[in-house]
């Protein structure tokens, strides 16, 4: 192949060596014609600065698709951006960790009947709050979408969840809390913020519901063990023990499937 | 995502005896519509229903009686209504855009919310709404620091995102300047090449400017519904001017002019003048077709 035989390299050919497109053996055999070829040197040169500007173009384009993202991500946005949310994380996040500094009054120490009757509840005002239509970014407009009703309503949640639930086990793990106890609350958490997620779905307000089993769930299990010590103790080898657990779970497996057969009513039905 | 095969029809919107109540108060009393593509504007004093009509049309509220099919589809059932969700743009009366968000952030969620996973599309796509609505040199301000008209535009961005075929505007124009207010209208108009565009206004311009079919709603009802020049042809023979007050006139009022523009039924001899598009809608509104 060279230029004294009268072929050139054609203009599809030299177009894609000059996008890098060529393989390596035709960019090979197309750079040994240029070498001998000044027609197609001229040629090539020629239509360089169209690549360039086109390779140019597409830089720009990507380095705009970087720069122009949003700063957060659709997830965080869906969650933590709104500032509502951001609070109910907040005060979860804080209850978790203050419990288990909290000292029995009678006894000097810790108190791991606090933590059962108090952390199990922190979780529900992420519910209460994922309700609420207010706390949507977009507003109204996020109602008419197709993500819309559980579906928002539940990732809402499990965000704010997903974010304190570790934290509250490893702030309780620092404490000094037994982990059976830093990890006994999360199945009792789970049945109660299910039973405010089914609330919503019912005419009964979210954060009626969340209150009312709060405030059961903290009595119940705090005013025995803080009346008298050996109670607490006795309760706590009840809640932590394994048919209180799977009990919790069992709350929350039937609330969550309840919620699921009744999500026409979350948004839909019930908006005003 | 999940596609379901288009369900062809020529009617967007179809309507009958829709019925939305307040504890005792009927908000919409049992309304027949059927749409088709074009604009249909929804003109009516405040509390006649259009607010309540457009909540229900976007599937943002469930009607108590009657039935309902948008593009097709049933949004009574949870499947469909996904689907018709997909299909339509809207743009609540008060839209309620997070302050610390952009434009950009807003209309991407807006786009994640519309189930559009691709991040490449939905920059390109957030992109063209917000050029479209004039807020491309604005994208990235916080919401807080727009003026009421912009967020307003913004608001309408995220409605205009993906192309719905079915475009709900609770007054669309609120807040706009009068220049604004034309680049609204061509925008619709071209939105309406695609689909169908229903908007709610107390502007009775803005229908003659921008919309095929008008509805007059009052209390809850629809108390007309064509063209607007079937509107202004309701009120043709019934519009006199005179140098007083014409107290056996429907409606009364003093023009710029200073003599009293009246609709009703025209005494002998009264110098009859031409109906406006405001002489048939206050006519209608006022209870009398």
């Amino acid at each position: 192949m060279t230029a004294s035989n009268g072929w050139h390299v054609t203009e599809p050919t030299l177009a894609a060596y000059r996008a890098g497109d060529a393989d390596p053996v035709l960019a090979a055999s197309v750079e040994a014609h240029l070498l001998a070829c000044a027609a197609c040197r001229s040629a090539l040169a020629a239509g360089a600065d169209d690549v360039a500007g086109e390779r140019q173009g597409r830089r720009w384009e990507s380095l705009v698709a970087v720069v122009d993202q949003p700063r957060q991500g659709p997830l965080l946005r869906l969650g933590l951006a709104s500032r509502p949310l951001l609070g109910a994380w907040l005060v979860a996040l804080l209850l978790l960790l203050v419990f288990p500094l909290v000292t029995d009054p009678f006894l000097g120490r810790y108190s791991p009947w606090l933590v059962m009757a108090m952390a199990p509840i922190a979780p529900l005002a992420a519910v209460v709050v994922a309700y609420r239509e207010d706390v949507d970014p977009a507003g109204e407009i996020a109602l008419a979408a197709p993500l819309a009703g559980l579906r928002l309503v539940a990732r809402r949640a499990l965000l704010v969840a997903a974010g304190a639930l570790p934290v509250g086990v490893l702030g309780a793990l620092l404490a000094g809390v037994p982990t059976t106890i830093a990890v006994a609350w999360i199945l009792p958490g789970l049945a109660l913020a299910s039973l405010v997620l089914l609330a919503g779905t019912t005419r009964l307000d979210p954060a009626v519901a969340a209150a009312a089993l709060g405030a059961t769930w903290a009595i119940g299990v705090g005013a025995p063990a803080a009346l008298r010590a050996s109670a607490g103790d006795a309760l706590i080898g009840v809640l932590g023990g394994a048919g209180f657990q799977v009990t919790a779970l069992a709350v929350a497996l039937a609330a969550v499937a309840l919620t699921v057969t009744r999500r026409e009513h979350v948004a839909y039905r019930r908006t005003a | 995502m999940t596609e379901t095969a288009p369900v062809r029809t020529a009617l967007t919107v179809e309507a009958t005896g829709l019925v939305k109540r307040y504890g005792r108060t009927a908000a919409v009393d049992g309304i027949d519509l059927a749409v088709g593509p074009g604009v249909l504007g929804l003109l009516g004093p405040n509390g006649a229903g259009k607010t309540t009509l457009l909540r229900m049309l976007s599937t943002v509220l469930a009607p108590d009686s009657g039935s309902l099919r948008l593009l097709g589809r049933d949004p009574g059932v949870p499947q469909e209504r996904v689907e018709v969700r997909r299909r339509l743009g809207y743009l609540p009366q008060n839209p309620r855009l997070y302050p610390s968000f952009t434009p950009l952030e807003l209309v991407d969620y807006v786009a994640v919310l519309k189930e559009h996973t691709d991040v490449a599309w939905r920059r390109r796509e957030c992109t063209r709404v917000l050029e479209s609505v004039g807020m491309g040199d604005r994208m990235h301000h916080r919401i807080r620091t727009l003026s009421g008209g912009m967020q307003q535009r913004v608001a309408l961005a995220a409605a205009l995102l993906g192309s719905p075929e079915l475009l709900l505007l609770d007054e669309p124009a609120t807040g706009l300047d009068p220049e604004q207010r034309l680049e609204l209208r061509s925008l619709l108009a071209t939105s309406a090449q695609r689909g169908t565009v229903v908007l709610s206004t107390h502007n009775t311009g803005e229908v003659a400017a921008l919309c095929h079919r008008v509805a007059v709603m009052r209390e809850g009802r629809v108390w007309f519904l064509g063209t607007p020049a079937e509107l202004i042809a309701t009120a043709e023979g019934r519009v006199w001017e005179s140098e007083d007050p014409d107290p056996t006139a429907l409606r009364t009022w003093m023009t710029a002019a200073g003599t009293y523009r009246h609709i009703g039924a025209p005494p002998a001899g009264a110098d009859l003048v031409a109906a406006t598009l405001d002489d048939g809608y206050l006519l209608v509104s006022a209870g009398h077709q």
